[in-house]
């Protein structure tokens, strides 16, 4: 009995240790069930997906999600690797070539969203929308360091542009070429895979040309060349009296061609780059060949080069423009000026012996006219704007002063005689100063009656050994002997004179043109030794070589020279427009812009 | 759900099955004593615990730890006028946080049991109606406490759970009143009431202590059932 109670006593206690309460209550709320699908707007640099995305350098890609839901969290993987992550509904990240490597890659935005709900699985992460976009990406790495450019003539002789790029064709949009000095306006290339540019607009000189590569995506790289080829000589050389020819280097790139020489067009867009061209004795002919491109549509202001030279027949003498010219057979000596000074040249190899200044106040030599030299000795004269010297050499030492008697080049005479004598006669005066060439003292006039209106050629002079003396002009002649220091008229007419020359070494002859002839005349009878008709072209008389007695002359278009013994027996010709030259040791030299000569020796043989 | 239905099915026929109880009663000897009662429990820190979860996921308070039956046994000694032993009770409530929706539920289920060992001194003062006396209580002693707090989360198919438990102890005394009636030689019957004054300790999270104390403090109401026991039949 006693054992029962305990045990009942212990099941009371394990009765109420089983009455343990038992919390109550339950807090359902009614929530909306999710919606199936949600619109996602994902944007990567407003790519499309369909897109491709380039990488050449460096790219800040800007992602943007919006949604209805509520951002959880957004994850960027490359290639399946985790690239970047998104906290909030927009993110930037770097695309690196420099990190990774070239080739294609799938880039995803994975983003999860809320479901709105407020639900406990929402809240717990266990509910919710998940979706992503994937674009394609391309990395390039840097291809503007691997874009070579460089040009070329191609096989039509055109100047091409030509290049090379890493990036492939399918990844180029279009190039864009820009020559702003050869070409009127940039030029868009649209087919990526062309690697080169004809420019038709170049032919030689500087060009730069930029070249620009515009890639998918809106990548741009450009690289520059510079050319710069020179423009072509030209050069001309003598064929023969009456030719010279021009001829020049070719361009570097086609090109066309214009020739002109002397003033005038000899060839006109032309390829070729030799011409024979006509030429006269005496000016500088000068020529420049102008080079523009093939294609007339390319001309513009740049892409105009020209090339120059000059050229004359002959030989330069280097003396200033408008030189005097005396000579002096007994030293065979050759005297010129050149600006204000006297020269002495060797007339056989024509080279300087020697040269004075002679300054005056103000003109001096520089503005000054007439060169004499005597038949007999060394004595050589020259006058200037101021007064005449006189000097007994070459070495050009102590000289005799005549002052105040000056000349210019339209002085009529001025000429030494065998007899120590100057013959001067000023330009517009009816009288012939003569004077002692040793001492300089005035011996007497030579007054005479036709006095020329014109100062070329000569119409007066005096025989070497100074016993005649001569004035022509249009109205007559006169023709004086002279006897000490005085004068007697031997002869006159009242013919048309256009000229009368001393003949050298032979005093008692005189050369005259007049009427329609050239009259060889015996002095002091005045008797005709020969006569040539010039009636068709005329003629210009200009003086006889003292050396050879060769006659020199201009008629029509062309320097005639003939023996002073047979006038009608031409034995040179050279076409010139030049009518004061002179012959000298068969020496032809011109008078005027940049003097030269032509030894003649070679065609009078 | 199945479990506690019948738990607290059982729990009433219990309570029946002690009141009803016919046991002989004696003047003087040993008692055996079983009281059920009510009592409201302060339990502030274990409150908190419950507030601070409030909001989390959603979760409401559904139940927060109400008064519930306490279940007493004492043995003791009654020599006329005074009553004196040990004394065992049980104490227990809960509180619960829930949440629920078409997806899932949460549910965070408290329960709180104390465990009361001690001594009672109980004066009984005749009331001039013989069976029926009035009497003066003091009970002191051991308070353990434990307290289980079940977490459960599910989500469509999916569920987790997880359990905490804090242990602790105390000191407990209790004053009361009450009156007894005779109601068989060796059988009284006894309802009184009193307030329980908790001296708690901090609770222990495994061997880890914390800031939380359960004080049981509160008003408790009786009514037990006492058997007395002759000295005889212990030997004499």
């Amino acid at each position: 009995m006693r054992k029962l109670k305990i045990i009942a006593l212990l099941f009371l206690c394990i009765l109420m240790a089983s009455c343990e309460y038992s919390p109550l209550g339950e807090n359902f709320i009614e929530r909306a069930t999710p919606d199936t699908n949600i619109p996602v707007l994902i944007t990567l640099n407003d790519v499309n997906p369909a897109d491709t995305i380039y990488v050449y350098q460096t790219t800040q890609v800007n992602v943007n999600i919006k949604s209805t839901k509520g951002l959880l969290n957004a994850d960027v993987k490359l290639n399946d690797q985790y690239y970047a992550y998104m906290n909030s509904n927009s993110t930037s990240f770097n695309l690196n070539p420099d990190v990774l490597k070239d080739g294609v890659y799938k880039l995803t935005v994975n983003a999860s969203f809320t479901s709105g709900t407020g639900s406990l699985a929402e809240q717990m992460g266990m509910e919710g929308y998940t979706g992503g976009l994937s674009w394609t990406v391309r990395v390039i790495g840097h291809p503007e360091n691997y874009f070579k450019a460089d040009y070329r003539l191609n096989k039509d002789g055109y100047m091409e542009y030509y290049w090379y790029n890493k990036v492939p064709a399918s990844c180029i949009d279009h190039y864009v070429i820009h020559s702003g000095l050869s070409m009127p306006a940039d030029t868009a290339i649209t087919d990526p895979t062309k690697t080169s540019f004809i420019d038709y607009g170049y032919e030689c000189g500087y060009v730069y040309c930029q070249i620009t590569t515009y890639l998918k995506g809106g990548f741009n790289y450009s690289q520059y060349i510079s050319v710069t080829k020179p423009t072509p000589k030209v050069y001309a050389e003598y064929v023969d009296l009456d030719h010279y020819r021009v001829y020049w280097e070719r361009s570097f790139a086609n090109a066309r061609y214009k020739l002109t020489a002397g003033g005038n067009v000899i060839a006109t867009d032309v390829s070729d780059t030799s011409y024979l061209v006509s030429q006269i004795f005496g000016p500088y002919h000068s020529i420049n060949v102008e080079v523009r491109p093939r294609n007339k549509a390319y001309d513009n202001y740049h892409n105009k080069y020209t090339a120059y030279t000059t050229y004359f027949l002959g030989t330069s003498l280097g003396l200033g423009n408008w030189p005097l010219f005396a000579y002096n057979k007994k030293d065979n000596i050759l005297y010129s000026t050149t600006y204000g000074s006297l020269v002495a040249i060797n007339a056989t190899t024509m080279k300087q012996i020697n040269y004075i200044s002679i300054v005056g106040h103000p003109w001096g030599l520089a503005y000054g006219g007439k060169l004499a030299t005597a038949p007999h000795n060394s004595t050589v004269l020259a006058m200037t704007g101021e007064e005449t010297w006189i000097y007994t050499d070459s070495y050009f030492n102590n000289p005799l002063l005549i002052s105040p008697l000056k000349g210019n080049v339209n002085t009529h005479l001025s000429a030494l005689t065998s007899d120590d004598r100057f013959f001067v006669v000023p330009n517009g005066t009816s009288t012939c100063n003569v004077y002692s060439s040793i001492t300089g003292t005035k011996l007497f006039d030579i007054p005479f009656t036709y006095n020329t209106i014109y100062t070329f050629p000569e119409f007066v002079g005096v025989s070497e050994n100074g016993q005649y003396f001569w004035a022509a002009s249009e109205n007559g002649i006169e023709v004086f002997e002279v006897k000490g220091t005085t004068t007697q008229l031997l002869y006159t007419d009242t013919r048309y004179y256009k000229g009368a020359i001393s003949v050298p070494s032979h005093p008692d002859q005189i050369i005259c043109r007049v009427g329609e002839a050239i009259e060889h005349r015996h002095l002091p009878d005045f008797s005709l030794i020969q006569s040539l008709d010039v009636t068709t072209y005329g003629a210009v008389l200009c003086n006889v070589d003292p050396v050879t007695l060769n006659f020199l002359y201009h008629q029509n278009d062309s320097l005639r020279v003939c023996n002073v013994t047979d006038l009608s027996k031409t034995i040179f010709k050279v076409r010139s427009d030049e009518r004061t030259c002179k012959l000298y040791n068969n020496k032809l030299l011109t008078y005027g812009l940049g003097p030269t000569y032509i030894d003649i020796s070679s065609y009078t043989k | 759900m199945l479990v506690q239905a019948y738990i607290t099915h059982m729990k009433k026929i219990l309570t029946l099955l002690l009141l009803s109880l016919r046991i002989c009663m004696y003047a003087q000897g040993y008692t055996a004593e079983y009281a059920i009662g009510y009592g409201n429990y302060q339990l502030n820190d274990i409150k908190s615990i419950q507030k601070s979860m409030v909001g989390n996921y959603g979760l409401k308070i559904t139940d927060c730890f109400p008064g519930y039956y306490t279940h007493t046994v004492t043995i003791g000694y009654l020599n006329d006028k005074n009553q004196y032993g040990g004394q065992f009770s049980y104490l227990t409530t809960g509180g619960k946080l829930s949440v629920a929706d078409y997806s899932g539920a949460y549910n965070v289920e408290m329960y709180m049991n104390g465990y009361r060992i001690g001594g009672f001194y109980r004066n009984l003062i005749p009331t001039g109606y013989d069976p029926i006396r009035f009497y003066l209580q003091v009970g002191s002693g051991i308070m353990f406490s434990n307290m289980r707090m079940n977490e459960r989360m599910t989500i469509y198919s999916e569920s987790q759970a997880s359990s905490v438990i804090l242990k602790g102890g105390g000191y407990y005394i209790e004053p009361s009143l009450g009156f007894t009636f005779r109601l068989l030689k060796c059988c009284n019957v006894s309802v009184g009431g009193g307030y329980e004054i908790d001296i708690p300790g901090k609770m222990f999270y495994g061997e880890q202590k914390t800031d939380v104390s359960a004080n049981w403090s509160g008003v408790r109401v009786y009514g037990g059932v006492t058997i007395l026991l002759p000295e005889n039949i212990f030997g004499r």
